[in-house]
């Protein structure tokens, strides 16, 4: 691998692992968990019933109930392990996102190809008192960046600042 | 031509009812296919209902033709002062409205049907968030094309009055470039030649046709069965069971006999698909037309180009052809279908494509290349491994012998063959203005995008590439997302630096 051809000098480029991030609200790990937590007891509660339930053999609840809690296992370990992970930073140019414990995603989106962007509270997350903020780009929605788990303020800084950059560039 | 009004409100053509009730009719059948699988359950069916179950047929099918001439009757549309407008819909009325700044391209297209009762279709495409696109099944011919330039005629006038505000502030628009060159007439660009056309069909990949003659194989074996069985108390699995060292010769030739007609399937359907494939220039822009029975008309747009797509394979390459597969920006992942295909293209053709898309030359472009590292093999592998052993555990639950396990093996063989050639392929080059993301396994696929067009890159790495420092490159393009698997993470990150500092960079927009 050799960059020779580039009229830059890929060394010298800014590099995006160098930008101090910041980390989302601390609350918002309570509310994957409830999130969570209601999903898991309607999962769970399916095989415990077929438990009382003559027909079905026994085998089966027991299966499934031993591989729910391998998922719940996993998904508990993504959550706690994640979580610190979820950080965002912003730069000059564009902002940075990155998440997850098992798939570990770090995204770049540049300001200038910024379509819109939507400040959204879920009724769960308006009990928390938290907001999401959710950047458009051209394109399938998998373009698309979502930061979950901020508090008013930030979100509303991050879009007009993500907003005032994009008009510039529009103009 | 141009003296039709259509500021009021207009049907389409008459002949359009025939074709909604058709169209809708077939839809209908194709819905309830499975109620011809009812008389296999119910002996007697038709001697005891008949009558009831004609009566109630021909009542579904004249309920059919009320609700296509309700909504033949329904559907109108006219083009107001900026707009297109469209009403529609038999219960639930609906009103579309199309700003002329934002139809990006116009198709008409033409199939069998519409073909027998001489009408054509219109659809009008736009970019945007919502997928607002317009489909008017029956027009005239001749009205089809005075509606399609005028609609064009109408959009450019939008677009010069917005270039002539914009003309103050900055110079360096693409856009500028077109009113110099409008006065261009349209020109043939490219005709693909029936040898050609053979040549391409023999090339393509024999194993879609022999997988539609194996679903319809599959299809008609299931249903033979049922019938036999039914009528004969026959029971074919058994029997054939039981036979199978003595058909093993019989089988080797229905092999054989698959194989060579997918063949010819597959040649047929490319033939009837690419026939008489056109290009012409108009402007700034390419009109592709191909078909026979299905007469397709798409536009490339040069703004609207996103990623350039070249593929060949070992046959391709014997002939000299390749094949150009080109996405424009939409606002979903691009299937492959939707992408505007240019087939049995030569190398000369090729580059005065390119050349005319984008401005420079394909021949020029030099790339720095960064290829996926080795271990990429083992994700293909597992992959495969799952399907193998899900064989395996089939195999062993019916025909457990030795030819399925010869066949397995085989087949583990080809999976093993076809990831190694899939990871040597894999990898990614980038020079000043382009990206060029190569894969594959016995074809070869390029996938060239101007790096200025791209929305969003992503490094993705699964837990054990966190551990082994690899990553996966991910890069957002309006027409769907590319993945380039298990580079190096420095060189992935480099590259990324790289591509992004462009995107911010740049004063070009990605349309």
């Amino acid at each position: 691998m050799n960059f020779e051809n580039l009229e830059v000098h890929i060394d010298q480029l800014p590099d995006f692992k160098s930008v101090e991030l910041n980390s989302v609200q601390k609350r918002y790990k309570k509310l994957i968990w409830i999130n969570e937590g209601l999903v898991f007891i309607l999962l769970f509660a399916l095989p415990i019933v077929a438990f009382f339930f003559e027909p079905v053999p026994i085998w089966i609840p027991i299966v499934v109930l031993a591989i729910l809690s391998f998922v719940l296992a996993l998904r508990a370990t993504e959550i706690e392990k994640g979580f610190p992970l979820r950080l965002f930073g912003i730069r000059q140019y564009d902002i940075i996102y990155q998440s997850g414990f098992f798939y570990f995603t770090e995204t770049v989106i540049p300001y200038n190809r910024i379509q819109h962007v939507e400040i959204k509270q879920g009724p769960l997350s308006r009990f928390f008192n938290l907001y999401s903020l959710r950047l458009y780009t051209a394109g399938a929605s998998s373009g698309d960046l979502i930061i979950d788990g901020l508090d008013k303020e930030t979100a509303q800084k991050l879009k007009a600042k993500v907003l005032a950059k994009t008009t510039i560039i529009d103009e | 031509m141009s003296n039709i009004d259509f500021s009021i409100p207009r049907l389409q053509s008459f002949n359009g009812i025939f074709l909604i009730f058709f169209t809708d009719l077939i839809k209908r059948v194709r819905q309830n296919i499975f109620i011809l699988a009812i008389p296999f359950f119910k002996k007697n069916l038709l001697q005891d209902y008949g009558t009831y179950i004609i009566i109630g047929l021909i009542l579904l099918v004249v309920l059919q033709f009320v609700f296509s001439y309700l909504s033949y009757r329904k559907f109108k549309f006219s083009i107001q002062e900026d707009a297109f407008h469209l009403d529609q819909g038999v219960i639930k009325l609906s009103h579309v409205e199309i700003p002329f700044e934002r139809i990006q391209n116009i198709n008409l297209q033409q199939n069998l049907l519409q073909r027998f009762l001489n009408v054509v279709g219109f659809e009008i495409e736009t970019a945007g968030e919502g997928t607002a696109e317009i489909k008017i099944k029956a027009l005239d011919k001749d009205f089809a094309q005075s509606l399609k330039d005028k609609l064009i005629k109408e959009k450019e006038r939008r677009d010069e009055d917005e270039l002539q505000i914009l003309d103050d502030e900055s110079a360096s628009d693409s856009k500028l470039d077109e009113p110099s060159e409008r006065n261009e007439e349209p020109s043939l660009l490219f005709k693909l030649s029936f040898n050609t056309l053979l040549k391409v069909g023999i090339s393509s990949n024999l194993f879609k046709g022999v997988g539609l003659l194996l679903a319809f194989l599959a299809y008609a074996y299931n249903f033979v069965r049922d019938f036999l069985t039914q009528i004969y108390d026959l029971n074919l699995e058994e029997d054939f069971k039981n036979r199978i060292p003595e058909t093993l010769t019989f089988i080797s030739i229905l092999i054989f006999g698959v194989i060579f007609i997918g063949f010819f399937i597959t040649v047929m359907t490319t033939v009837l698909k690419y026939y008489n494939l056109k290009i012409t220039k108009n402007q700034e822009n390419f009109e592709v037309e191909y078909g026979l029975f299905k007469r397709i008309n798409k536009v490339i747009k040069k703004v609207k180009t996103q990623i350039f797509e070249i593929r060949t394979n070992p046959i391709k390459k014997l002939f000299k052809i390749k094949s150009i597969y080109v996405s424009q920006a939409a606002s979903n992942q691009l299937s492959e279908k939707q992408k505007i295909g240019i087939v049995g293209v030569s190398k000369l053709n090729l580059d005065l494509l390119f050349r005319s898309l984008f401005n420079v030359d394909l021949s020029e472009q030099v790339y720095s290349v960064c290829k996926s590292q080795a271990r990429l093999f083992f994700r293909y592998f597992y992959q495969r491994l799952a399907i193998i052993v899900i064989l395996s555990l089939m195999a062993y639950a019916f025909y457990f012998n030795w030819v399925s396990g010869v066949g397995i093996f085989l087949l583990l063989l080809i999976f093993i063959f076809l990831s190694i050639l899939k990871v040597k392929k894999s990898s990614i080059g980038i020079n000043s203005t382009f990206i060029n993301v190569r894969s594959g396994s016995i074809e070869t696929i390029h996938k060239l995008i101007e790096i200025h067009k791209l929305q969003s890159v992503k490094l993705s790495r699964n837990i054990f590439q966190q551990y082994n420092g690899h990553a996966d490159l991910i890069l957002e393009t309006a027409s769907g997302s590319l993945n380039v698997e298990y580079l190096k993470v420095e060189e992935a990150r480099k590259i990324l630096n790289y591509l992004i500092y462009k995107v911010e960079s740049t004063n070009k927009d990605w349309i």
